[in-house]
């Protein structure tokens, strides 16, 4: 369990770095940011989800 | 819209010939020899050459269609002007799931054949994590990055890939390359064609074309990587299948490794396979990194995105799901070659012709109609 909490950290941290993204297009006005925010919870459900099929 | 992207992003003919070249020859490490052999057997060689021409045509049509109509135009922008913005995200999404699938599938392929050959009791999270976070870095950097990285191993790739070649001349027996069409003619060319998609450069030329020094010079950096490109795949397969008879050659999914191993001259030059390894590394590194590029770049031409660097760890995680979600690398293998390769072609000739073939008619339709 450990491990896995440990390897989806850097999912977590990419997540969170691709939402900000989305937030700051949001602040700027330019372009759109909804893309952004579903790429972000994307790439996070995904590699949960390959993270848990791979480590258990 | 790709000055906003990527304002300062300007590569000169021979990073971008050696980033195409590199992009196509580097498929000799991945499974690509294993489908030539099988679809060919002794004529093996010829599906590359057939591949080869047919990109070449190809390439030239799209080229000499977008020098003349939409100069400094990436497909995207080619698409919103002729079609409008719908139609551009719906283009730029296809494009974007190839290159990712393409990426996933390139480093699952990598890290099984490291996997099998070198570091066996290595996690495959590991190895495909280490993958995916070079390639994010490489791709992070930009086309500037990815095509001076691309020209720097270019030589190394080629000395490897003849130096396979001709220290295995010794093995070499030319009467298994007989009889000479080896499954048929209709059956060659049609492996030919079908397994032309690994020839990408009609679809990057229509991707990196606003970024290159010299757009006139587009047309030699696509005719010298797709000529230099296929003869390598060429002799590579040539070497193969003179050294390994066409049935053996088709049940081997590292032909590349299996060749270095082959290679005995005397006492001293013997084993070198691992010199092959690290070849298959830098190779892997630069071919996905083209593809994670060209997705973020696209995906952030599509929806107006000042910059595609936040994107790329993003695209790099969904990359290495998609690659850990098949059971095993026989399944990624089948993924492969009945789908990525056999279709690929749709997206990576068809496509990009109907658009620009398309986009022309409608522009000199809107020209003539405002004239009358």
């Amino acid at each position: 369990m450990v491990i896995i909490i440990m390897a989806m950290l850097v999912p977590l941290w990419v997540a969170i770095y691709t939402w900000s993204f989305g937030r700051w297009l949001k602040r700027r006005g330019s372009g759109y940011a909804f893309p952004a925010y579903l790429l972000a919870v994307l790439s996070l459900a995904t590699s949960s989800a390959a993270i848990w099929r791979v480590l258990t | 819209m790709s000055q906003q992207v990527q304002a300062k992003a300007s590569v000169g003919a021979k990073e971008l010939t050696a980033m195409m070249t590199l992009f196509v020859a580097s498929s000799v490490f991945l499974n690509y020899p294993q489908y030539a052999a099988e679809s060919g057997l002794e004529a093996g060689w010829m599906v590359p050459l057939i591949s080869g021409v047919l990109t070449l045509v190809l390439f030239l049509i799209v080229e000499g269609v977008l020098r003349r109509y939409f100069p400094g135009l990436d497909i995207v922008e080619v698409t919103k002007r002729a079609f409008g913005s719908f139609a551009a995200i719906l283009v730029a999404l296809l494009i974007v799931v190839y290159f990712l699938i393409d990426t996933a599938t390139v480093v699952r392929e990598f890290t099984a054949d490291v996997i099998t050959t070198v570091l066996p009791s290595t996690p495959i999270l590991v190895v495909s994590g280490l993958f995916t976070v070079v390639m994010c870095t490489v791709a992070y950097y930009g086309l500037e990055g990815v095509a001076r990285l691309s020209y720097f191993v270019q030589p190394i790739l080629i000395i490897g890939i003849l130096g396979a070649c001709v220290l295995t001349m010794n093995w070499w027996h030319p009467v298994q390359l007989l009889p000479l069409w080896g499954t048929g003619p209709v059956s060659v060319a049609f492996a030919g064609v079908r397994f032309s998609s690994i020839f990408i450069n009609v679809l990057l030329l229509c991707v990196i074309y606003p970024h290159a020094h010299d757009a006139g010079s587009l047309r030699a950096v696509g005719v010298g990587s797709i000529t230099v490109a296929t003869l390598l795949l060429t002799v590579f397969m040539a070497s193969l299948l003179m050294v390994f008879p066409a049935h053996q050659a088709t049940e081997s999914p590292f032909a590349m490794y299996q060749l270095g191993r082959m290679i005995r001259i005397g006492r001293w030059v013997q084993h070198v396979e691992s010199i092959f390894v690290l070849m298959w590394v830098m190779a892997a590194v630069v071919k996905m990194s083209i593809t994670l590029w060209g997705a973020a770049y696209i995906l952030s031409s599509a929806f107006s995105w000042p910059t595609f660097r936040p994107i790329v760890p993003g695209l790099g995680l969904l990359a290495l799901s998609l690659c850990l979600w098949p059971e095993d690398v026989a399944e990624v293998g089948l993924i492969d070659r009945n789908y990525v390769l056999s279709w690929g072609w749709t997206l990576v000739f068809a496509l990009p012709l109907l658009i620009v073939l398309l986009g022309t008619l409608r522009s000199t339709n809107h020209r003539e109609g405002r004239r009358v």
